[in-house]
């Protein structure tokens, strides 16, 4: 293991999560709300990796792997998802998308 | 020794400081180019802990592919009235900072509990490979095929709506 | 027995095939099926009865078609041939079929034909099960079938208002003499743990404690059950008090009225009365109650048919007067006449109501005998067929209705003179009124519009021939009954197994009686014929005549028909509307409707206290998700 410990890494992990997950809450604009939850599935490589690795484990390395490929699937039925909303609304202010209740 | 530890912290606030930008710029252009340079950081990162092929993975696939789609997305909508738009409500965003806090705690408070034993395994790609390959080869197609429906799906989403 | 089956499911693998053929237009299709489904199930009734009937000495035959329902409650559904049911086959294929042959030829302008023969073909399936069931459930399940194919045949003109009244009138009369049924039903089972009729009967037979040991109201059990299942025979079979319903029957079409409202359906009360005769003869009370009744029936019939302007109104109280002399019959303990009474009547009135079905035919759907007349040169089989239907229904020799009519007098006169005496006035009444009938529609001057005049034609073949096959029944059916002045008694002989003898009751006048009481039956319905002969051969004056010889009140009483359904009206019905419009208004629209709206008010209200929660908004639902999320960790974690 490097110099650092884990807990460096575990504790960057989490401060990138707590902005994603900020951005997520706070934002309007829909694209950014897309980009904070990247950024909160990033940090969660992240720590999967280091802990992992400091383990002497390869789980992590795989499942980070997979992790990959689901996001790139997740971000391209989302960002599809934009593009159907932006058509039908003409907007992706998310204040304004609140046609989903009665 | 003494670089390892600098190149973390390094990188470590070049992540944190454009992920903050990433959340805090009205621009989402902007926005995605700060995060490449924070997925780029973190990418550095998983070489210091002996993930190069995740590292190089980060780079090809995030910033190369995710990202670019994300900037695509950005240019076709042409959404440049949408991007000074404020905050949320007081409600909302105290709200949020609150239970975020309160999240990180309580992730923190077990997080020290977890017992950690050193040790210094090299993983090489081969070994990945393996494991990928083999154990994981259901897996590895399901992802395939998970991949194969997101773009069948997306484009299906993305072209049939027909306005009015 | 396998043929029962067929016979059975025949007519209501018709009723299926008609049915859905109802949808298409082919009525070539409809008269196969329906022909070849009655027909066939006749000629395999016809062979099953004979080969039967002919054995030495039948013994009842069973056959199980499978178990419906296993101990305690075990009921299967078997069929029970028996000389009683062998007879009643014969009178329902064998009408029934030339009624179905009838039906072609006076239906065949309707554009619900094949409706109507679906509802045709299921009702002859329902009665087969009526007659054939071994068990009280069998039977009552074709009881109810039959009284719901009487309900449908009824209202087949749903779209005029008077058909459908009259169809819900008689299902809801039928109601009330079938939840007698139904008690009698719950009794037998909780006392015998049976249905089966044979069993049930064996069980009282042989308990002579159960005869003797009074069980409710004064009744002893044989005495509880003959009284429902009598009361359950008074609405099917059209008895004081529950025969209102018969004459707005008549609201159907024509061929109904003569196959289930006067050859079949209706004589099912009789039938069951035969079936269960055992129980009627342990209780004297119930046959003296039997007894009354229908002499009531038969006499207040008789007497509101003279002054009645529609041919079919007129037929239909003549049935239920007739059927008052089944009742009469096997309230004098004379069974094997009631049904032979059911039987020749079965021909005789068919042939009556094909014959009228044949002049409305010919009158273009006109039932008012006022304008009728003078039908005789233009309907010449429907009149002559029509006078050996009337001549029979008289009483005149050798015709059936004689036969069957006069022993039941002789009975009844051994029984009681007084109501010997009413029988015989009721004889006289009907032979007035069935020719005043007869004369008004065939003879005298044409009454009907120009119009009617250039329309009347003798109907088709398909519907003539049924009339000449039913009028020589009519003609010779009688003498398979019993002769006067001999021993011969084919129909005593044969119904012999099923009737069962307590105390042997010779019932042989003396030569010199029983000429007096054939001379007397024969001179009423002599009488009944000159008198109408007399007053109507100047057409409806006769009616006016009438009026002056026995009193004007008498006249419009019999006219309103004893104002019996205007007293029902007032008594029942009025009330239970007013009351029924009490428990809407009040307690159904103000209590229960008004409880479930509170109730969902204050749901509502509830539910938009919280319903703030639902902003529609995403950031805000990642809120919630984070919290969640938040006191998941905290559970499982602290």
């Amino acid at each position: 293991m490097s110099v650092v410990g884990f807990s460096h890494y575990f504790f960057l992990g989490l401060i990138l999560f707590s902005i994603g997950a900020l951005g997520a809450l706070t934002r309007r604009n829909g694209i950014t709300i897309f980009l904070s939850i990247e950024l909160m599935l990033n940090s969660v490589n992240l720590i999967l990796v280091s802990y992992a690795s400091t383990n002497g484990n390869l789980a992590g390395q795989i499942l980070v792997f997979f992790m990959f490929a689901i996001a790139a699937a997740e971000a391209a039925v989302g960002l599809a998802f934009f593009i159907a909303i932006y058509k039908h609304r003409r907007t992706i202010n998310i204040d304004r998308l609140t046609f989903l209740r009665w | 020794m003494m670089l390892e530890t600098v190149i973390f912290y390094l990188f470590a606030s070049l992540a944190v400081i454009f992920a903050l930008v990433v959340i805090l710029h009205p621009d989402p252009v902007k926005a995605t180019l700060s995060m490449v340079i924070t997925l780029f950081s973190l990418a550095v990162i998983y070489l210091t802990i002996k993930a190069p092929l995740i590292a190089a993975l980060q780079i090809l696939l995030y910033t190369g592919a995710i990202l670019v789609l994300f900037l695509f997305v950005i240019m076709l909508l042409n959404i440049q009235r949408e991007i000074s738009l404020p905050f949320s409500k007081p409600v909302q965003l105290w709200g949020s900072i609150v239970s975020v806090g309160f999240l990180i705690g309580i992730i923190t408070n077990f997080a020290i509990k977890i017992k950690i034993e050193e040790s210094v395994k090299n993983y090489s790609l081969v070994l990945i490979a393996e494991s990928l390959f083999k154990e994981n080869a259901l897996s590895f197609i399901a992802t395939g095929f998970l991949l194969l429906a997101a773009v069948v799906g997306a484009t299906i989403i993305a072209t049939k709506v027909k306005r009015g | 027995m396998t043929s029962l089956i067929a016979i059975v499911l025949l007519p209501f693998l018709g009723a299926v095939v008609n049915g859905i053929l109802s949808f298409s237009n082919s009525k070539r299709a409809v008269t196969f099926t329906a022909l070849a489904t009655t027909g066939g199930s006749l000629v395999i009734a016809l062979y099953t009865i004979w080969r039967y009937l002919t054995e030495l000495s039948p013994q009842p035959i069973e056959y199980v078609l499978y178990k419906w329902l296993e101990k305690p409650l075990e009921i299967q559904i078997s069929f029970l041939l028996d000389p009683l049911s062998a007879i009643m086959l014969f009178v329902v294929t064998f009408v029934g079929f030339f009624i179905h042959l009838y039906s072609t030829g006076y239906m065949s302008d309707d554009e619900g034909y094949g409706r109507y023969f679906a509802y045709l073909n299921l009702f002859m399936g329902m009665m087969l099960l009526l007659i054939l069931g071994s068990n009280l459930l069998v039977t009552f399940i074709g009881w109810e079938g039959v009284g719901l194919c009487s309900y449908l045949l009824i209202g087949f003109y749903y779209k005029q208002d008077e058909p459908p009244r009259a169809s819900m009138k008689a299902f809801v009369v039928n109601r009330i003499g079938d939840f007698a049924f139904l008690i009698a039903i719950f009794i037998s089972f909780a006392h015998f743990a049976t249905l089966e009729y044979r069993e049930i009967l064996n069980a009282i037979a042989t308990n002579q404690q159960l005869q003797d040991t009074v069980y409710i109201f004064g009744l002893t059990l044989p005495a509880l059950l003959a009284l429902l299942l009598f009361i359950a025979a008074t609405g099917k079979s059209a008895q004081l008090p529950l025969y209102v319903w018969l004459p707005d029957a008549m609201a159907g079409p024509t061929p109904v009225s003569a196959l289930i409202h006067a050859a079949t359906m209706v004589t099912a009360g009789v039938y069951l009365l035969t079936r269960t005769n055992l129980l009627f003869q342990l209780s004297p009370n119930i046959l003296k109650l039997v007894t009354l009744i229908s002499v009531a029936t038969a006499f207040m019939a008789a007497s509101i048919a003279i002054a009645q302007r529609d041919i079919k109104k007129v037929l239909a109280y003549s049935t239920v007067s007739q059927l008052g002399y089944m009742f009469l019959a096997a309230g004098v303990g004379a069974f094997v006449v009631s049904i032979f009474h059911l039987f020749t009547h079965a021909f005789f009135k068919a042939l009556l109501f094909l014959g009228s079905g044949s002049v409305i035919h010919a009158m273009e759907g006109e039932q008012d005998i006022y304008k009728m007349g003078g039908l005789k040169q233009h309907l010449p089989h429907t009149y002559i067929t029509f006078l050996i239907g009337t001549l029979a229904i008289a009483g005149f020799p050798p015709l059936a209705g004689f036969f069957s009519k006069d022993a039941i007098l002789a009975y009844t006169y051994d029984h009681s003179k007084a109501i010997y005496f009413i029988g015989l006035i009721t004889a006289g009444l009907t032979s007035f009124y069935m020719f005043r009938m007869f004369i008004l529609t065939f003879h005298g001057e044409f009454r009907g519009t120009e119009e009617q005049r250039k329309h009347l034609h003798e109907s088709p073949p398909s519907m003539t021939l049924p009339l000449w096959i039913l009028a020589i029944g009519s003609a010779f059916v009688g003498f398979i009954g019993k002769i006067p002045f001999t021993h011969y008694d084919l129909f005593g002989k044969i119904l012999s197994p099923v009737i069962v003898k307590l105390e042997e009751k010779a019932v042989h006048h003396d030569v010199l009686h029983e000429v007096l009481l054939i001379t007397l039956s024969v001179v009423a319905a002599l009488l009944g014929l000159v008198a109408a002969k007399v007053l109507y051969s100047q057409g409806p004056t006769g009616d006016e005549r009438l009026k002056s010889i026995i009193t004007a009140p008498l006249y419009t009483l019999l006219k309103g028909k004893y104002f019996v359904d205007e007293l029902y009206t007032f008594v029942i019905v009025t009330p239970l509307r007013t009351t029924a419009n009490i428990l809407w208004r009040f307690v159904d629209q103000l209590i229960i409707d008004g409880t479930l709206h509170l109730a969902a008010g204050i749901v509502q209200l509830i539910s938009a206290l919280g319903s703030f929660t639902t902003t529609g908004n995403l950031r805000n639902y990642m809120l919630y998700f984070v919290i969640g999320i938040i006191l998941l960790i905290a559970y499982t974690v602290g």
